[in-house]
């Protein structure tokens, strides 16, 4: 073998070339940045939005270790952080469980956590400092909530605690506390010092770990386990941090990322078509350099180092843009998150990147291919719009055959063209006639862009489609029980909150305020209460029952969440559990006349009212069979018993809102029952309807009302409802418009590339039609047909498809809510951005035209004619 | 001894239902050192058997050997570089890299190499072929005959065993065809450089050492120039 490949001349070739095609690559370059941009505002959000969602989750569960153990001893904690897969081992001493009856709901305890503990914390942000004397404390801001206590340092506290069965009530003094985001933690321990922990030696602890790697966390907890003898310890895996809770969040964007896997497919095709193109037309070029003896390698380093040098032009700014820029057209976009949490990995713009570079070296070697394929003097002399046929004949293969078969068939058509020049003898039709045969002629290269440019204009029009069938009517139907509804403040935010039962934001000044406004017709409110209760065994069967029937994809879902699990067992076992106990007044129920709640027995609103029954809440499932009491079952409820009237389902946004316990049933009695059996607690939400002309008035309440509270309470009401629809319209339907978008523009550039490349190409044949008679008015009105061609061909094959896609698949998915938004949709067809996409296509045709046009004649006819040149 | 062999060079093509003998069986032997002028009407196939003998183009049947080196044994890579180093093409209509100015065309195949060019034999062929104010220009910028001028340094600068050369003078009025000739004959006497040369010039055919006339693809007729 002999020696080869000098890199000067390849690197010297690389840039010649890049400088000499400078509209080819300008065009490239800026098709790449637009990629690069788009993905990367994608990939931003998705990144956004999977963290956020993570981050609310770690704030609920409170730490970010893999493993979380209670009970453990001193020897056991030592023998934990000495295992080797133990990646860190946080450890706090636990001094005793928190009695106090506002906080006994999160079962608190009070620990003295070590640095490595306080690392792996996530319940919130610190205000203030750790505590370090004896006296001071750590809480965070739901407990101080509960215990009515100021959130400031130096506050003091009195904690209700017990040890070894003895109870102590301490005071301490508030050094600091933790404040919640966005959700309000399941743990609600308290921090003190090691001074105060040194008075209570003991040998219990807490010990959170956190393996390498978080995959087959099972198996290593039963490793770890069996190895430290922990078998007295209660061990529980971290939900959030198991990898399959981790794909689960990344699936709630699969839609955004199937788009970004769609966008690389069309962004493929469409360079592979630019670079093909550029293949052939410098064919007769890359055939001269061969002849003088550049070797494969070389030309394939050539265009493989060409295609690099543009990708890195066009994919670096694309990416700064998006992450500076962009940023501003997430938020605007409808995406849940706000700037400040817009956010990309290094690994995944490093991937994403790649993936973009790997995409167009492969585009590039495929052209490469193409001049290998031919030997220097059939390079030298190709016609580049008839590609060689085959680099030599003995290595044809059937296809290959099949294809020069074809070929020849093509010529014998070619006959036609007297036929067509007869039908234009007057000169008037001739134009079309020649555009419309080119046109077809080298449908080979012509396919893929009419496929791009069909292809964003098919995605724009289902975009639009999407957005137009948006009910906002339906919607509020679905979604509003009332005009205005006011929600404890406890509830607000984006993860709903956990209720807290001792918040009056409601009661007193606000709730006079809203019966005293004019034009009030009705109001209503709505309590809760978790407490514990024992399942009777016809319950406890029917749950069973439930899971193992109908509701089995609903247990399914909910088996990976442990404590979910625990609580299901333990109530299907024992019949111990806790229920929350609803309160509705009676102003409320016709509120829900609309829905189909419904799910077995009878209902009887004034029978209801009177008392003495209550009602028990169902799952979706439309079943008889749900996970609680039948109609006709006796519950007791702290010292009063009640007859189940009917099973029921109670819509999401009225019992939004989170709890502490992940298995809870549900009995709903009236409300003025329920404010005789619980005095103390707060309403958790207020319906009222006002009449259309007082609306405004109402709204003003509530937003002075909101400002003094400092909480978004009045969320669900109309209004803002409104606002908030047309925001998730717009989410909704982005990544598909964004989509759509790009991939016309890369459409709209491929035609732009091809077009101008194959007219240009041709000028010394339109010199040569010049020189037969054929004016240059003709020959302009020839380049503008085949231009309008691809915009005509593109539009009809768009809104056949789209047409047919829409009538067919896209209603049928709307009608059938296959969608996860389909419940707020009404399918209506449209074609409103059709004119528009036409019209910019035709622009950009005409323009085209214009251009190839005056640059062809920029020499004279005798010239072109001479020319062989490129 | 042996430069330049071919056997029994066959080379066909099929255009739709037709099968066009380009060559239809070409037996040559060129010696070291000798100049052959190859003459034809048009259509002959003289242009297809430079083609082969360059390893430009691979036969229907055949072979060609350049040296010691059977062209069949080598693969597409091994044959460019093959070319680079051993073989001149001078091309009717010049092939001259646009992107490159007319120095860079000239040392193009040395570049490909990683090889400088010898600057002696450079600085005279530049001067003999009268291209020393061009030397910064693109082809684009030159009349026919300059870059015909550039096409035949690029042949020479290597100083391959053989130039192979497609009407080098058609462009060129006759005192610079006459010169063309000299500096051919002069280094493929100097360097012992094979020349096989198409041209239609009988004048400048009788400079060569030895004449072949094509026919439909055969030798009809081979004697020595001049005699």
């Amino acid at each position: 073998m002999l020696e080869n490949n000098n890199g000067q001349a390849v690197r010297q070739i690389i840039f010649r070339t890049i400088r000499f095609r400078k509209v080819r690559n300008t065009i490239l370059v800026f098709l790449i940045f637009c990629c690069m941009f788009v993905i990367t505002l994608l990939g931003m959000g998705v990144a956004a939005e999977v963290d956020y969602l993570h981050s609310i989750l770690l704030e609920w569960q409170g730490t970010d270790a893999h493993l979380l153990l209670q009970g453990v001893t001193q020897e056991q904690k030592e023998r934990i952080q000495a295992q080797p897969q133990v990646r860190k081992a946080g450890a706090a001493n636990v001094i005793g469980e928190v009695k106090n009856p506002e906080l006994t709901y999160r079962l608190p305890k009070l620990i003295c956590p070590d640095s490595v503990f306080l690392e792996q914390n996530r319940r919130g942000v610190l205000h203030g400092k750790l505590p370090e004397e004896e006296t001071e404390i750590v809480l965070d801001e739901t407990t101080l909530d509960a215990l009515g206590v100021e959130k400031k340092a130096g506050e003091t506290v009195e904690i209700a605690w017990e040890r070894e069965g003895k109870e102590t009530v301490s005071t301490f003094v508030v050094s600091g506390y933790l404040e919640m985001e966005d959700a309000d933690g399941k743990n609600g321990d308290l921090w003190v010092s090691a001074k105060f922990a040194q008075k209570f030696p003991g040998d219990t602890f807490q010990v959170q770990v956190r393996f390498a790697l978080p995959f087959g966390l099972a198996g290593k907890t039963e490793e770890l386990i069996s190895a430290c003898g922990l078998k007295g310890a209660e061990a529980e895996i971290n939900d959030v941090e198991r990898i399959g809770m981790q794909l689960r969040n990344l699936m709630e964007n699969q839609r955004v990322l199937i788009l970004i896997l769609f966008l690389y497919l069309a962004a493929y095709l469409v360079f592979r078509s630019i670079f093909r193109i550029a293949a052939v037309t410098d064919l007769e070029y890359y055939g001269r350099l061969k002849t003088l003896g550049m070797s494969p390698t070389q030309i394939r380093q050539v265009w493989t180092g060409s295609g690099m040098i543009l990708c890195a032009a066009g994919a670096v700014p694309g990416i700064l843009f998006a992450l500076f820029g962009g940023r501003i057209v997430l938020t605007h976009t409808g995406w849940s998150v706000s700037l400040e949490q817009l956010h990309i990995h290094v690994w995944q713009l490093l991937l994403q990147t790649a993936f973009l570079f790997l995409v167009v070296r492969r585009c590039s070697e495929r052209a490469a291919d193409v001049i290998e394929n031919c030997s220097p003097m059939e390079a030298l002399h190709a016609i580049w719009w008839v590609m060689p046929s085959g680099k030599y004949r003995k290595k044809q293969t059937e296809r290959k055959e099949k294809r020069i078969a074809r070929i020849r068939k093509e010529r014998n058509r070619n006959r036609r063209r007297l036929f067509l020049t007869k039908m234009g003898k007057s000169g008037r039709n001739l134009p079309f006639f020649l555009a419309a045969e080119s046109f077809w002629k080298n449908r080979k290269w012509t396919w893929k862009v009419c496929a791009a440019l069909a292809g964003g204009m098919f995605l724009i029009l289902m975009a639009a489609t999407k957005y137009h069938s948006f009910d906002a009517e339906k919607y509020l139907r679905e979604t509003a029980i009332s005009d205005f509804v006011v929600k404890e403040a406890s509830l607000c935010g984006n993860a709903g909150g956990i209720y807290n039962e001792r918040e009056n934001k409601i009661d007193g000044k606000m709730k006079q305020e809203i019966l005293a406004l004019y034009g009030l017709e009705e109001y209503g409110a709505v309590s809760s209460k978790e407490i514990p209760h024992v399942l009777p065994e016809s319950v406890r069967e029917q749950i069973r029952s439930f899971f193992a029937g109908e509701g089995e994809e609903i247990f399914h879902y909910m088996e990976p969440y442990t404590q979910w699990l625990q609580e299901y067992e333990k109530a299907t076992d024992s019949g111990r559990c806790t229920i929350r106990i609803w309160g509705i007044d009676q102003a409320v129920f016709p509120m829900l006349k609309e829905m189909d709640w419904i799910l077995d027995g009878t209902w009887d609103l004034e029978q209801f009212a009177q008392g003495g029954y209550a009602l028990a809440v169902g799952s979706d499932i439309p079943s008889k069979e749900q996970p609680n009491y039948s109609p006709g079952e006796l519950v007791e409820i702290d010292g009063r018993t009640f007859e189940i009237m009917a099973t029921v389902y109670l819509p999401d946004r009225m019992t939004q809102g989170g709890s502490y316990h992940m298995f809870v049933p549900e009995i709903v009695i009236p409300g003025t029952d329920f404010r005789e059996l619980y005095p103390e607690t707060s309403i958790r939400k207020l319906y009222f309807n006002v009449e259309d002309r007082k609306e405004k008035e109402a709204e003003t309440l509530l937003k002075s009302y909101e400002k003094r509270v400092g909480a978004p309470i009045a969320e669900e009401s109309s209004y803002a409802l409104k606002q908030s629809f047309r925001e998730e319209c717009i989410r909704s339907v982005f990544p598909e418009l964004a989509a759509g978008c790009l991939l016309f523009l890369l459409g709209i550039s491929g035609y732009i590339n091809t077009q101008a490349t194959m007219t240009l190409a041709r000028t010394k044949e339109f010199a040569i039609f010049q020189s037969m008679g054929m004016s240059g008015k003709k020959i302009f009105q020839m380049i503008l047909w085949e231009c309008l061609c691809y915009v005509l061909v593109s539009s009809v094959i768009a809104v056949a498809v789209g047409c047919l896609y829409s009538l067919t698949i896209l209603k049928r998915s709307i009608q059938r809510e296959l969608f996860s938004t389909g419940w707020v949709m009404t399918y209506r067809f449209t074609l409103f951005p059709l004119p528009f996409l036409i019209l910019a296509g035709i622009v950009a045709a005409v323009l085209l035209a214009v251009f190839c046009f005056f640059h062809s004649e920029k020499k004279s006819v005798v010239e072109r004619i001479r020319q062989t040149e490129m | 001894m042996i430069q330049l062999r071919a056997n029994n060079l066959k080379k066909y093509y099929q255009r739709g239902s037709h099968l066009i003998k380009a060559l239809d069986g070409i037996d040559l032997e060129v010696e070291r050192g000798c100049f052959l002028a190859v003459m034809g009407v048009s259509g002959s196939g003289k242009s297809t058997l430079l083609h082969l003998l360059g390893g430009l183009d691979e036969p229907t049947e055949g072979r060609v050997q350049i040296g010691e080196v059977l062209l069949d044994n080598l693969d597409e890579e091994e044959k460019s570089v093959f070319r680079r180093r051993k073989v001149g093409f001078i091309f009717q209509n010049y092939n001259l890299a646009p992107m490159l100015n007319i120095y860079e065309n000239i040392v193009f195949p040395l570049t490909l190499d990683g090889r400088k060019p010898d600057k002696e034999l450079l600085r005279s062929i530049v001067s003999f072929l009268r291209l020393e104010d061009l030397m910064e220009a693109f082809p684009g910028e030159l009349s026919g005959g300059q870059q015909q001028r550039a096409a035949i340094a690029r042949a020479l600068i290597a100083k391959p065993p053989v130039v192979l050369a497609d009407e080098p003078t058609g462009n060129l009025d006759t005192i610079a065809g006459r010169d063309v000739m000299a500096l051919l004959r002069m280094m493929s006497k100097k360097y012992g450089q094979t020349v096989v040369m198409i041209t239609h010039n009988e004048e400048l055919a009788q400079m060569a050492d030895q004449i072949v006339r094509l026919e439909d693809g055969k030798i009809v007729e081979g004697h020595h120039a001049g005699k």
